[in-house]
C-alpha cells in the first residue's frame, strides 16, 4: 500500500511534530531517522513525495537527494528539503541537486503543509476519517 | 769541408725537419701526458726567448758596432718588465686565462666592451706594423746565405743567378710553407700549440749555444776582453758610451719594454701559451738571465769584428763572417743555424699569432655575416674555414714582409727596421695599461688613441723607411707634404733636435696617450665596457673569492634583485620560491645557503657568462670593493633593462616584503573567517533545531482545539524539554567561548581530586538509575592532591559519566569510574561497555558540535567534550580517549599531582607546564 | 715580512731597476775608465743586469703564491 509522504528526519521531536501536522492535514506518512534508510523506504513504500532533512546521521540529505535524482525509478519524485542551517548556500545546493521545494527551520506548520500540497495536491479524501 | 750555399740550405732544410719532428713529438707528448716536461717553466721561459730573433743574433752585433751599448736597451726593457712581472704580466696572464683571451686584439676588444671594431683595428695595425719585422728576418737569412755564398768562389753553388730579392722571396715562400705546416695543422680552442712551443724552445737553446760559441771563439781569438777593448780603442773606436745615454737610449728602452708586452708573438707565448701561472714566476728571472747570456758577447764580437774584418764588411754579419774568415767552417755553419733558428722561430710564431688574429677577428666574422649563420654550423666546415683563413693570413703576412723588404732593400742595417716595428706595436701599450689599471678608459677613446698613434707612426716612422727607394718620400721628409714644414715626418710640429726614433716614439705615444686620457674623460662607457672594465680590474679579488667558495652574508632581497634583473621576474620568483619552500621559510626571512648561492650563480652564468655572474654575486655576497649599487647598475645595463632609481628599488623591496606579510595575514584571516562561518552555521543549526520543535508544537497547540489532554501534555513537555536544551546550548557556547578567550578564569588550588569524583558520581546517580546503568568504581586512588578547581573538575567528570550513560547502548549498560596514581600523575578514567566510538569518529569527538549520533535526542550541543578538554587543559592536565572502541569507550583525565615539599612550599611535579 | 711588504719591496725593486737604467743615474757611470779592461759603462750595465736577475729570482721565490692551483685554461668551460 503506497503512502503519500515519506519523512526523513533525525530529530525525534521535529519528526513527531511534522507527522502530526501532515497526518492531521489528511496525508498518509511514513518516517525514517537516518540517511541510509531513505532509499530503501522510498523503494519499498513508494511515497508520492519525500520530506528530507539535510543534516542526518550516516548520509546527509544532499547525498540522498543526489541518488534519488540519479535513479530512474525515483527521478521524478517530488522532494521537499528541510534545513536548520538556513544559509543561502544550502538553498543553492538543494536547487542544483533538483529539490522541488526548500524550507528553512524553524518553519510555520502551514508553510510545510502548503508546500506539500503544492507538490502532490490536496490529500485524497479518505473513505473513513 | 767548404761551406756552400747549397750545403747551408740543405742543413737548414734538415734542421727544419728536425724542428718538425720535435713539434710532432711535443704535440703527442702533451696529448698523452698533459703537464709533462713540455709544460715545465723552463720550456715556457725558452719559448718566451723567441723575443731574441735574428735581430739579436745578427743585428745586435751590428747595432753594437754602430752605437755601442745601445743594443742592450732592447733586452733591458723586457728585463725590467719581467722583473716587475707581479704588477703587469701576472695581471695580463690571469685576465687572459679568466676571459679566455686568444690574442692581443682579443684582449683589447674584450676589455673595451667586446668592440669588434677595435679588434679589427688592432689586427690590421699589427699586421702592418709587423711587416718590417718579418722583412728583417728575411733580410737576415738572405744576408747570411749571401755571406756564406760570397765566402768562396764556389759559394753560390746552385744559387748562381739568384739575386738578393729572389733569394728573399724563396726564403719567404719556404718560411710560409714551414709555418703553415707547423702552425695550422689543427685548430685548438685554447690557441695553444705545445708542439710549436717545444720546437721554439729547442731553437732557443740552439741560438743561445751558437751565439755563446761564437762569443767564446772571439774571446779566444781576440786574446780576452782586455785585449779586444784595448785594440778597439787603439783602432780609434769609441769604446766608451759617449753618446749612448741620450734620447735614443730612453726611447729604445721604452720601446723594448712595450714590445715584450705588445708584440703579437710575445703575447702568444707569454700569455696565451701559458699553461700554468706559476711558470711566469720562473720566467721572471730566467728570461732576463737568458737575454743577459745572449748579450754578454755582443760587444766583444762587434769590436773584434770592427778591428779585424776588412773595412766595409757588414757588421750585422760578424757573427757569421768572423768564424768564416778564420776558416772555422763548422762554427760558421753552427752560427748560421743559430741565426736561422732565431729567424724561423720568430716568423713561425709571429705569423701564427697574427693569423689567429686575422682569422678570429676579420675572416670568421665576415664569413659568418656573409653566410648569415647557415652552413657554418657544422664543426668540420668551420674548422676548415678557419684553417684556410689562417693559411691565407700566413701567406699574406709573409708577402707583406717580403714587400717591405723589397721596397726598403736599399738600407742595410737590421736593428732600425726592428725598431720601426717596435714603435708600431708600442701604440697598443697605452690601451693595454689602461685596460689593466684604469676603470674609466672608454672604447671610443681607445680606438681614437690607437688610430692617432698609428697615424703618427705611419707618418714619422714607417714612411721614412721608404725614403731610400722613393724620391717622393724623400721629398716629403725634407720639405714636408706640399711644403708644409711643420708636418715633416721627422720634425713634427717643428720639433727639431730629437733623434728620429725618439721623435717618432715621443709624438706617437704622447698623442696616443693624450687622446686616450682626454677621450675617456669626455666619453661615456657602454654597459658592457663597464662590466668588462670591472672584470679586468678586479681579476684578483675575483680569484680570491673563487678559492674560497662564495661565503658571507647576503640578503635574500639583494640576491633577488640581481636575479630578477638578469633572469627576469618570473624565473627569479620561481628559483626563490623553490628555495623558500625547501627551507620552509618566507622569502624575506630566507638566509641564502652557499649551495643556493652557487645554484644562483650557475643560473646567472647561463645568461651573462660565468665570469660576470661570479663577480656580480661575489660583490653582493662578500661585499668587496664595488658597491652593490654599481653591480646592480651593471646588471641593469647589461640586460638593457629599465633603469630603476635606487629609491624605487628599496621601496619596491619593502613593498614586496609588506605584501608578503599582508598575504600571510590575509590567509590567516580567511581561515579564521571560514572557521567562524562554520561555527555560526553550526550554532545556527543547533539553535534552530530545538526552536523548530518548539515552534511546531506551539503552533499545533495554538491551532488544534480538539487535542486530547494526553497529547497536549506530551507536546508541552517536548516544548519544555527543547527550551531547556536551547538554554543549555547557549550556556555551553558562552562557557566555551569564555574559556577559549581565557575570560573565565578560576584559581587552581590544591584540592583532593577524589572528592570531585565522589561529587560527580553522586550527581549522576539519578540519571544512572533512570537508565538502568550500573556505575561501579573498580579502583580508587585515595586522597590525591592536585591543583584544580573542584567544581570544574566535577563538571568534567559529570559530563563524561553522563555521556557514558546516555550513549551506552548496551543491553545491560555498565560504567566503570576508576582512579589511580601513576608516578607523579593522578589518573581518573571513565569507561563503559557500550558500542564505543567508531574509529572514524575518534579524531573528531573533541571538535565543537561534533556528536556521535548514537544516543538519544536528549543531547547537548556537542560542546561537552570540547569544554571538558579546555577545562582539563587549564588545570595543566590532559583529557584523552584511550579505548580502541571494541570494548566501549574509555576517557582518561591525567592531572599532575601536587608534591608537598618539606619546607612546605608547593610546586607542580610536572615541570615546564 | 708580510704579504703587503713583500709586494711593496718587489715594486720598489722593479722601480729601482727602471731608474738605474735610465738617465740620469746611468750617466753617472759614463766616464773613461776601464775595470779589468772593460769600460765601466759596460760593466755597470751588465752588473746591474746580473743584479736584476738575482733579485728577480729572489722575489720569484718569496712573492705570495696565490696562483690558481689547477691549470684553468680549457678546463673550466662554462
Amino acid at each position: 500500500m503506497a503512502i503519500d509522504i515519506l519523512i526523513a528526519e533525525d530529530e525525534p521531536s521535529i519528526l513527531e511534530a511534522l507527522s502530526f501536522v501532515l497526518q492531521r492535514a489528511g496525508w498518509t506518512i511514513s518516517a525514517v531517522m537516518d540517511g541510509d534508510a531513505v532509499m530503501d523506504a522510498v523503494r519499498s513504500k513508494r511515497p508520492r513525495m519525500l520530506v528530507l532533512d539535510v543534516m542526518m546521521p550516516k548520509r546527509s540529505g544532499f547525498e540522498v537527494l543526489k541518488q534519488i535524482r540519479a535513479e530512474d525509478a525515483t527521478r521524478t519524485l517530488p522532494v521537499l528539503v528541510l534545513t536548520a542551517k538556513g544559509q543561502n548556500q544550502d538553498r543553492r545546493i538543494a536547487e542544483e541537486l533538483g529539490a522541488n521545494s526548500f524550507i528553512t527551520k524553524p518553519y510555520a506548520n502551514t508553510d510545510v503543509a502548503d508546500a506539500v500540497r503544492a507538490l502532490i495536491g490536496a490529500p485524497v479524501a479518505p473513505e473513513e476519517r | 769541408m767548404t761551406l756552400t750555399a747549397d750545403l747551408v740550405i740543405a742543413t737548414a732544410v734538415a734542421y727544419v725537419g728536425l724542428l718538425f719532428l720535435v713539434a710532432y713529438l711535443g704535440d703527442r707528448a702533451t696529448r698523452d701526458r698533459p703537464g709533462g716536461f713540455l709544460r715545465s717553466p723552463f720550456v715556457y721561459t725558452l719559448s718566451i726567448s723567441v723575443y731574441c730573433t735574428s735581430w739579436t743574433f745578427y743585428g745586435a752585433v751590428g747595432s753594437a758596432a754602430r752605437s755601442g751599448l745601445e743594443f742592450a736597451t732592447i733586452y733591458l726593457g723586457p728585463t725590467l718588465v719581467f722583473v716587475g712581472w707581479w704588477f703587469i704580466l701576472r695581471r695580463l696572464v690571469r685576465i687572459s686565462h679568466d676571459q679566455r683571451i686568444t690574442s692581443i686584439a682579443d684582449l683589447l676588444s674584450s676589455r673595451f666592451g667586446k668592440s669588434s671594431r677595435l679588434a679589427v683595428l688592432v689586427t690590421v695595425l699589427a699586421v702592418i706594423a709587423i711587416a718590417p719585422y718579418i722583412a728583417l728576418q728575411l733580410k737576415a737569412v738572405t744576408s747570411s746565405i749571401e755571406a756564406i755564398a760570397g765566402s768562396s768562389i764556389f759559394g753560390r753553388g746552385s744559387l748562381e743567378g739568384w739575386g738578393e730579392v729572389g733569394m728573399a722571396l724563396g726564403v719567404a715562400a719556404g718560411m710560409a710553407l714551414f709555418t703553415i705546416l707547423f702552425g695550422t695543422r689543427n685548430v685548438d680552442a685554447k690557441e695553444q700549440h705545445h708542439g710549436v712551443v717545444a720546437a721554439i724552445a729547442l731553437e732557443a737553446i740552439v741560438k743561445l749555444t751558437a751565439l755563446v760559441a761564437v762569443g767564446m771563439f772571439v774571446l779566444y781569438s781576440g786574446g780576452g776582453l782586455d785585449a779586444i777593448f784595448t785594440r778597439a780603442e787603439e783602432a780609434g773606436l769609441d769604446i766608451h758610451a759617449s753618446e749612448t745615454f741620450g734620447d735614443r737610449w730612453v726611447a729604445t728602452l721604452l720601446l723594448a719594454a712595450a714590445a715584450i708586452i705588445c708584440l703579437p708573438r710575445q703575447f702568444q707565448v707569454t700569455v696565451v701559451e701559458n699553461s700554468d701561472e706559476s711558470h711566469l714566476r720562473t720566467a721572471s728571472w730566467a728570461f732576463p738571465g737568458y737575454m743577459l747570456l745572449m748579450s754578454l758577447f755582443i760587444i766583444p764580437i762587434a769590436l773584434y769584428g770592427l778591428t779585424t774584418m776588412p773595412a766595409g764588411s757588414n757588421p750585422d754579419m760578424f757573427t757569421l763572417t768572423l768564424p768564416l774568415a778564420a776558416g772555422q767552417d763548422g762554427l760558421a755553419l753552427f752560427a748560421f743555424i743559430g741565426g736561422f733558428s732565431s729567424a724561423t722561430s720568430m716568423i713561425i710564431l709571429e705569423s701564427i699569432a697574427l693569423s689567429i688574429m686575422v682569422s678570429n677577428h676579420i675572416v670568421v666574422p665576415v664569413m659568418l655575416r656573409l653566410t648569415a649563420g647557415d652552413g657554418i654550423g657544422e664543426g668540420q666546415s668551420v674548422r676548415r674555414l678557419i684553417l684556410n683563413a689562417r693559411r691565407l693570413s700566413i701567406i699574406l703576412i709573409l708577402f707583406l714582409g717580403f714587400g717591405y723588404f723589397y721596397l726598403t732593400r736599399g738600407s742595410d742595417a737590421l736593428a732600425p727596421i726592428g725598431l720601426i716595428s717596435f714603435t708600431g706595436v708600442a701604440q697598443f701599450l697605452p690601451a693595454i695599461l689602461a685596460a689593466l689599471f684604469w676603470r674609466d678608459a672608454s672604447t671610443r677613446a681607445a680606438i681614437a688613441a690607437i688610430s692617432v698613434g698609428f697615424l703618427v707612426w705611419l707618418w714619422s716612422s714607417f714612411m721614412p723607411s721608404f725614403a731610400s727607394s722613393s724620391p717622393m718620400v724623400a721629398q716629403i721628409m725634407a720639405e714636408g707634404p706640399f711644403g708644409i714644414a711643420w708636418m715633416r715626418p721627422q720634425a713634427l710640429f717643428g720639433l727639431i733636435g730629437l733623434e728620429p726614433l725618439a721623435h717618432a716614439v715621443f709624438w706617437s705615444l704622447f698623442l696616443n696617450t693624450s687622446v686616450l686620457v682626454v677621450g675617456s674623460l669626455v666619453t661615456n662607457q657602454s654597459a658592457l665596457e663597464h662590466v668588462q672594465a670591472a672584470l679586468f680590474l678586479n681579476v684578483f679579488s675575483k680569484s680570491a673569492s673563487e678559492t674560497n667558495p662564495l661565503r658571507g652574508s647576503a640578503e635574500a632581497d639583494d640576491l633577488f634583485l640581481i636575479a630578477r634583473r638578469v633572469l627576469g621576474h618570473e624565473r627569479a620568483v620561481t628559483i626563490f620560491s623553490e628555495e623558500a619552500k625547501q627551507a620552509r621559510m618566507a622569502w624575506t626571512s630566507l638566509e641564502p645557503s652557499s649551495a643556493f648561492i652557487h645554484r644562483l650563480e650557475r643560473e646567472l652564468a647561463g645568461s651573462i657568462g660565468a665570469a660576470s655572474a661570479h663577480v656580480m654575486l661575489s660583490k653582493v655576497v662578500t661585499g668587496s670593493a664595488i658597491s652593490l649599487e654599481e653591480v646592480m647598475q651593471m646588471a641593469d645595463e647589461t640586460q638593457q633593462a629599465i633603469e630603476y632609481s635606487q629609491e624605487l628599488e628599496r621601496t619596491s623591496s619593502q613593498l614586496r616584503a609588506t605584501a608578503e606579510k599582508l598575504e600571510v595575514a590575509n590567509q590567516q584571516l580567511r581561515r579564521v573567517d571560514q572557521q567562524k562561518d562554520e561555527f555560526l552555521s553550526q550554532v545556527s543549526h543547533e539553535v534552530r533545531t530545538p526552536m523548530t520543535a518548539i515552534r511546531a508544537f506551539s503552533e499545533i497547540l495554538l491551532s488544534e482545539d480538539d487535542l486530547d489532554a494526553n497529547a497536549r501534555q506530551r507536546f508541552m513537555a517536548t516544548i519544555h524539554k527543547e527550551s531547556l536544551r536551547l538554554t543549555s546550548l547557549l550556556d555551553e557556547i558562552l562557557d566555551l567561548s569564555a574559556l577559549e578567550r581565557g575570560e573565565r578564569s578560576w584559581e587552581n588550588r590544591p584540592v583532593n581530586a577524589e572528592e570531585s569524583v565522589d561529587q560527580a558520581l553522586q550527581v549522576c546517580d539519578a540519571l544512572a538509575r533512570h537508565s538502568q546503568t550500573v556505575v561501579q568504581t573498580s579502583q580508587r586512588a585515595g586522597r590525591s592532591i592536585v591543583l584544580a578547581d573542584s567544581d570544574r573538575l566535577s563538571q568534567v567528570l559529570i559530563n563524561l559519566i553522563s555521556n557514558a550513560i546516555k550513549y551506552n547502548g548496551a543491553t545491560s549498560p555498565e560504567i566503570d569510574v576508576r582512579s589511580r596514581v601513576d608516578g607523579t600523575n593522578y589518573i581518573v578514567e571513565v569507561a563503559d561497555n557500550g558500542v564505543g566510538i567508531p574509529a572514524q569518529e575518534r579524531d573528531r569527538i573533541f571538535d565543537k558540535f561534533y556528536r556521535g549520533r548514537l544516543g538519544e535526542a536528549f543531547a547537548g550541543a556537542g560542546l561537552g567534550l570540547p569544554i571538558s578538554r579546555e577545562i582539563v587543559t587549564r588545570m595543566n592536565g590532559n583529557l584523552e580517549l584511550v579505548s580502541d572502541g571494541a570494548n566501549g569507550a574509555c576517557f582518561r583525565i591525567t592531572l599532575p599531582m601536587l608534591v608537598q615539599k618539606r619546607r612546605g612550599r608547593t610546586s607542580i611535579a610536572v615541570p615546564g607546564v | 715580512m708580510t704579504r703587503r711588504k713583500i709586494i711593496a719591496a718587489a715594486l720598489v725593486f722593479a722601480i729601482f731597476g727602471v731608474l738605474a737604467v735610465f738617465p740620469p743615474l746611468v750617466v753617472l757611470f759614463r766616464y773613461d775608465f776601464r775595470v779589468f779592461g772593460v769600460p765601466v759603462e759596460n760593466l755597470y750595465i751588465f752588473a746591474l743586469w746580473t743584479l736584476l736577475v738575482i733579485g728577480a729570482r729572489l722575489f720569484s721565490q718569496i712573492l705570495p703564491h696565490d696562483e690558481p692551483t689547477r691549470v684553468k685554461r680549457g678546463d673550466d668551460a662554462p
